[in-house]
């Protein structure tokens, strides 16, 4: 079960989520980065190109939507995204914007941890 | 038809006169003592010819009265006004102008007869000299025995065709020309008549006889003094005796003379003055002479009479014993006196009698009239008076019978106002009773509509109007397609037309009874969604047969508006709430995981965070559900699934404690697959199964028994427990929002009461039907179907 070390992203406005989150993954590893709505997001993949992007699509400044819109833009190869909604058609959202996996809030951790293992790309 | 009219009153007329006209020359002949068959020859003559020129006149002035009837009949629907007018005017006043002419021609019709004997024919036919007073006196009986006949005959011929002609003005509103002449006058006149008629008749019949008789008598006297003169001569041939013997036999009226046989006097100058002062009686005498030796001889003015009787003597010239006789004088002046008096007797009682029965005749008729009058002017038959009966005749009976009419009239007048009265306060309470209902309906919150029949709206209220934004005026005449929609056409809110089938009004009219119905309709003014809550029934008559329909809407777009937003509400709260759930499960997993080194007492408490954080997030998907279900946006995506196995699945994931067993029992072996959405499924009949086991006694059995009707395409699954069941009266709501069967009963286990609402709408828009059967203290069976894939 264990990977290369990767970069994730995760876009999240709630920070204790977003802790939670971060914290799951560093504990298996991987290298946690932190944005609280799109626009920031935005520049954090212009900073460092992450593996993997944790996305909430309900966010303040700049939703998930708008952020996959411009990122799929200005980004020649995407990193794949997994969605983390508490929407209830969190499957039907997730395949609107064409990302790779979803995750229903509330999550169970290890469900999270296995969903992001899934979907790393194979190194 | 054009000419039969005159031909036949003419015939008619005519005809009934001629059986009279033939017997008149026989009185005339017989008044004048005409007996000699020579001597009626020319006198019948001269009536013939009169006759016939007479009659051809009449007949000719007949037909020119009658013409303007006969242009009438020739098409009496359709003539002028003024050819009516003239055509009545005829009808009447014909048999009052007619019979006097024809009665006048009766009159002077024997003058010329009399006139023409005594000019032409005196010699042969000697009349009397009184012959001209008696045609008078006979014309005038001819005239008044003709004119009640021709009145008679005329009015009888032409009363049926001036009743036509009036029919006729009465329907053009014309008023009745022509003369009037009054019962009484008729009656008069009639009397008159025929007083006059037999009077003078007999009298001039009198008359005439006295004068013949008295002129026989004198001419037997003067016969007997002549024979007796003649015996005297006779023996005494000496003539110059004669004088003395002539003498001798004269009296004071009877001149005794002897003449020649050429007529002149030889004796009795007396006797020869006064035969030369009758030229008359002379040349009768020379012509008697002429013919006979002994005759009698009258004279023209009936006065004296004359006879003369041969003398046989040898010697002398021939001559006759003659005797002029003369009447005693008489008192010619008393006579005319008492014939004045009688004629004037008779003249005046007639009528005076007939003024009288005419004035008892007209007297009834003219009260009738009155009481006519009365009804015609007024129109009020209450206060009439009724007719007395004079007599116990045919004008008694009219009475009786205008008296029986006018009974009718009031009793009938009385029918009508009472039920004048009667429909006047059955109007009154209708429009009261309709002025209340219309004020409640207007003051109903909920529109009312009613329509006929033909689905023609009736009646709307004020509500009714503001719901559909109509102005009242032309809003009944519209037809309930338009007026259901507010003068456009309803839509839906997605812009979809109501089709009639969907109008609540139409559908009670095909007989369907709505109870609270919700629909949504676009309001066209403000384009925005009017939420309607309707109820609508037929309307039916007495026999059972629909006549129209009511339906109330009571608009509950706030209601609508408010319970959507607590929708909203719910949803959006529920969404929020996950995020913070999610924070608290899995930090509490994440340190109960990582953290291997955590005292026990620190495991429980995170332990209890968890479980605490797992309930809310159970009510959050309760509410999220509910909301997804209210606001229409559950979405299901049905692939065939394996029902068995699905069961199999959601039993086991209920965890059912050790203290109860559910039990799968399939009635059919081959494999279960149907459409369905597989979470949502596993999730309606999981709250199925949990309230089975919520309401089971510890160590109670659940049964889920699965079955295929395969002929109506569906599967069914129920759910079977021996729990404490539902009370009868508490069922009916079992499947609504919030519904609790046991709130505040010893079996109020808690929760929000949403599980079977979710479970029926997840099954329903699944295609499925749920229901449920249970007693209370036996437990229940909750059932469901969904088709087969």
């Amino acid at each position: 079960m264990e990977t290369a070390c990767l970069k994730i992203l995760v876009v999240e406005d709630d920070p204790d989520l977003a802790a939670l989150e971060a914290e799951l993954l560093e504990e298996h590893g991987h290298h946690v980065e932190i944005a609280s709505n799109g626009r920031e997001a935005l520049a954090a993949v212009e900073r460092a190109a992450p593996d993997l992007i944790l996305l909430d699509m309900k966010m303040p400044v700049m939703s998930g939507r708008e952020f996959v819109d411009e990122y799929r833009r200005a980004q020649p190869s995407p990193a794949p995204i997994v969605v983390v909604t508490a929407a209830d058609d969190a499957q039907v959202r997730a395949a609107e914007v064409g990302a790779s996996g979803w995750i229903a809030k509330p999550f169970d951790p290890d469900a999270l941890v296995a969903n992001v293992m899934r979907l790393l790309p194979r190194p | 038809m054009a000419r039969s009219l005159t031909a036949r009153v003419a015939a008619i007329a005519f005809g009934v006169e001629l059986i009279f006209a033939v017997a008149i020359p026989v009185a005339y002949l017989h008044l004048f003592a005409v007996e000699r068959g020579e001597d009626r020859a020319p006198v019948l003559a001269i009536v013939v010819v009169l006759y016939v020129v007479r009659t051809t006149a009449l007949v000719g002035y007949l037909a020119w009265l009658l013409r303007p009837i006969e242009r009438w009949l020739s098409d009496p629907s359709s003539q002028p006004a003024d050819v009516t007018r003239s055509a009545a005017r005829a009808a009447y006043d014909t048999p009052l102008l007619f019979p006097i002419v024809w009665a006048t021609s009766w009159l002077l019709f024997y003058l010329p007869v009399t006139a023409s004997l005594q000019r032409w024919f005196a010699d042969q036919i000697p009349l009397s000299a009184r012959a001209g007073e008696a045609t008078v006196l006979f014309g005038l009986s001819c005239f008044a025995a003709a004119l009640p006949l021709s009145y008679a005959i005329l009015s009888w011929l032409l009363g049926p065709i001036a009743g036509r002609i009036s029919l006729s003005l009465r329907e053009r509103g014309l008023p009745i020309p022509g003369r009037r002449l009054s019962v009484r006058a008729r009656l008069v006149v009639l009397s008159l008549s025929l007083i006059t008629a037999p009077t003078s008749w007999m009298g001039v019949h009198a008359y005439m006889s006295q004068v013949w008789a008295a002129q026989r008598d004198l001419a037997a006297r003067a016969g007997l003094l002549a024979d007796a003169l003649a015996r005297e001569l006779e023996r005494s041939p000496e003539r110059a005796l004669w004088e003395t013997a002539a003498r001798s036999l004269s009296t004071p009226l009877d001149l005794v003379a002897v003449a020649t046989t050429d007529g002149a006097i030889v004796v009795n100058n007396d006797a020869k003055r006064d035969l030369a002062a009758a030229p008359g009686l002379r040349g009768r005498l020379a012509r008697a002479l002429s013919r006979a030796p002994a005759d009698s001889v009258l004279d023209p003015s009936a006065q004296s009479a004359l006879a003369y009787r041969p003398i046989p003597s040898g010697t002398g010239p021939p001559a006759v014993a003659l005797v002029i006789s003369r009447q005693p004088v008489r008192d010619r002046e008393g006579e005319l006196l008492t014939l004045l008096l009688f004629a004037l007797i008779a003249l005046s009682w007639a009528p005076v009698c007939a003024a009288f029965l005419a004035g008892s005749i007209a007297r009834p008729l003219r009260r009738i009239r009155a009481v006519v009058n009365q009804i015609v002017a007024r129109g009020d038959v209450e206060r009439l008076g009724r007719i007395p009966i004079f007599h116990r005749d045919e004008l008694g009976e009219l009475a009786q019978g205008v008296n029986e009419m006018i009974d009718r009239l009031q009793a009938s007048a009385e029918r009508i106002r009472r039920y004048g009265a009667d429909r006047e306060q059955a109007l009154a309470v209708a429009a009261r009773r309709a002025a209340e209902l219309d004020a409640v309906l207007d003051n109903m919150i909920e529109g009312v509509f009613a329509c006929d029949k033909t689905g023609a709206v009736t009646h709307m209220n004020a509500a009714g109007l503001r719901l559909l934004e109509l102005s009242s005026a032309g809003a009944v005449s519209r037809a309930p397609m338009e007026a259901a929609g507010g003068g456009l056409a309803p839509v839906h809110p997605d812009g979809r037309p109501f089709s009639p089938a969907e109008l609540p009004l139409l559908r009670a009219l095909a007989g369907e009874v709505i109870v609270e119905e919700d629909g949504v309709l676009e309001n066209p003014g403000s384009h925005r969604p009017v939420f309607l809550r309707s109820s609508a029934a037929p309307i039916r008559d007495a026999t059972g047969a629909i006549a129209g329909a009511v339906a109330v809407a009571r608009d509950v777009t706030e209601v609508a508006e408010f319970d959507r937003l607590k929708d909203e509400f719910i949803r959006v709260a529920a969404h929020e709430l996950k995020t913070p759930v999610a924070i608290l499960k899995g930090y509490a997993r994440t340190l109960m995981r990582t953290d291997q080194t955590l005292p026990v007492r620190s495991r429980r408490m995170l332990e209890a965070i968890d479980r605490g954080a797992e309930r809310i997030n159970g009510v959050v998907e309760d509410l999220l559900d509910i909301s997804l279900a209210r606001l229409d946006t559950l979405h299901l995506s049905p692939v065939p699934v394996d029902l068995d196995e699905l069961v199999r699945a959601t039993v086991a994931g209920v965890g059912a404690s050790e203290l109860h067993r559910v039990v799968i029992q399939r009635e059919d072996p081959a494999p279960l697959t149907v459409r369905a959405d597989s979470a949502r499924t596993r999730q309606a009949l999981g709250n199925l199964l949990s309230n089975a086991l919520k309401y089971s006694p510890a160590g109670g059995t659940i049964e889920v028994v699965l079955s295929a009707d395969r002929g109506r395409g569906e599967a069914q699954a129920s759910v079977r427990d021996y729990g404490v069941g539902i009370p009868t009266k508490r069922q009916g709501g079992i499947f609504r929002l919030f519904y609790r069967a046991h709130t505040d009963t010893p079996h109020d286990y808690g929760g929000m009461g949403v599980g079977l609402f979710m479970a029926k709408e997840l099954i329903k828009r699944q295609g499925g039907r749920i229901w449920f059967e249970s007693r209370e203290g036996e437990g229940s069976i909750f059932s469901f179907t969904l088709p087969l894939a």
